[in-house]
């Protein structure tokens, strides 16, 4: 029987430097549920080494009584490809997320994070305590990664490779290379849209998304963001990522529904 | 050359971190990725940018960059102003392109034997 899951699929947590401190697994699993969300995507900054934490908090949490339903944590990363642009990278298992990490880190420059310049990196428990600070090396980088080069390599890792916020110009696909290159239009699944515009603003604005799934996310850096934009997914089974692969096909009566509050600033 | 004396030559309109205008301007950069900018700008450069966003003041401090100007007539979210004046960055913006801008600090600073 299908039906209809709320959807935050890209969420940062304290790890990315730019997220705020309170972007912590519980926290951040305890405002979903206020929000109302089924599915959360947690996607850090060229890094995933916060996403079992995340899912662990989602489970003891229900556990403890403390939400009253499951959240499914869709384990990913937002990596910055070499041309600045954003994609967002989902798996369907924490191992996988951690093995296309490797590949990630090993293409971020050498430098380390400057903390005062850029933010704190910070790896957490599901008890949303700090295991350590990880500022070993900076998440704010691009990698050394061309873009088709990251789809191939998603989708290597049996993951889904959609570009983040393609209509924002700063690091948005379309705002930095004003196309969709050749070269990923045959491995494009989805799009994801900023929650700034509503999918129709963005088919005007873009005429080249037209018949490409459209999803809206959050992007959210601090807690009030989470669930602020998100979408619909009408899957048959329990959430998974191979039921929101299905839905953005459309197989089997699966599908995507918009919802359309703006965020305000 | 100053901050300010670069700005008031070159017609720059400040939006943030007046208080840092007697910084001194001893070079310039021109590049609209980030990643190159953190890794071949240096410190004292006034970076010429198309890119208007929070990352630009943390690349700014970063790399103790004199300032930024961000130039094309682009518009610059009050938030990124409000993040400059807290971290102390030179935020300035200008109507002309990266390249004009580019040409007349590159002849201001040659003036100057930089």
């Amino acid at each position: 029987m299908s039906q209809v899951y709320q959807a935050d699929l890209h969420i940062h947590t304290a790890l990315s430097p730019c997220a705020e401190d309170e972007m912590r697994p519980r926290r951040i699993v305890m405002r979903a549920v206020e929000a109302g969300l089924d599915v959360i995507g947690i996607a850090d900054h060229n890094s995933a080494e916060n996403v079992a934490a995340v899912a662990e908090a989602a489970k003891a949490l229900l556990l403890e009584g403390k939400i009253d339903r499951a959240v499914y944590v869709v384990p990913g990363m937002e990596v910055t490809t070499k041309e600045e642009v954003h994609v967002l990278c989902m798996f369907a298992r924490a191992e996988d997320a951690l093995a296309w990490q490797e590949v990630v880190y090993c293409a971020l420059p050498p430098e380390p994070n400057d903390v005062v310049a850029l933010g704190d990196q910070l790896v957490l428990d599901s008890a949303d305590e700090v295991i350590r600070r990880a500022n070993e090396r900076r998440l704010m980088s691009a990698t050394s990664l061309g873009l088709e080069e990251v789809f191939r390599g998603v989708a290597e890792h049996g993951g889904v490779a959609i570009p983040s916020h393609v209509d924002r110009a700063a690091y948005g696909l379309l705002g930095v290379l004003g196309v969709i290159p050749e070269e990923i239009a045959p491995r494009l699944v989805a799009v994801e849209v900023s929650g700034r515009i509503s999918v129709h603003q963005a088919i005007e604005r873009h005429p080249c998304l037209k018949g490409i799934p459209l999803i809206r996310s959050s992007d959210a850096h601090w807690l009030s963001e989470v669930g602020a934009s998100r979408t619909g997914f009408v899957l048959e089974g329990v959430p998974s990522l191979e039921e929101i692969r299905l839905a953005l096909t459309g197989e089997g009566g699966r599908g995507i529904v918009q919802f359309h509050a703006m965020r305000n600033d | 050359m100053t901050v300010e004396e670069v700005a008031d030559i070159l017609g720059l309109e400040f939006l943030a971190g007046k208080g840092e205008a007697s910084h001194q301007v001893t070079g310039g950069y021109c590049s609209d990725l980030l990643s190159d900018v953190m890794a071949n700008a240096r410190e004292g450069d006034l970076w010429l940018t198309l890119q208007a966003h929070m990352n630009v003041v943390a690349v700014a401090t970063l790399v103790k960059l004199a300032g930024v100007v961000v130039t094309g007539g682009r518009e610059v979210e009050p938030r990124v102003v409000a993040k400059a004046e807290e971290k102390g960055v030179c935020l300035l913006r200008s109507a002309r392109p990266t390249f004009e801008l580019a040409g007349a600090l590159w002849e201001l600073l040659k003036k100057e034997g930089r």
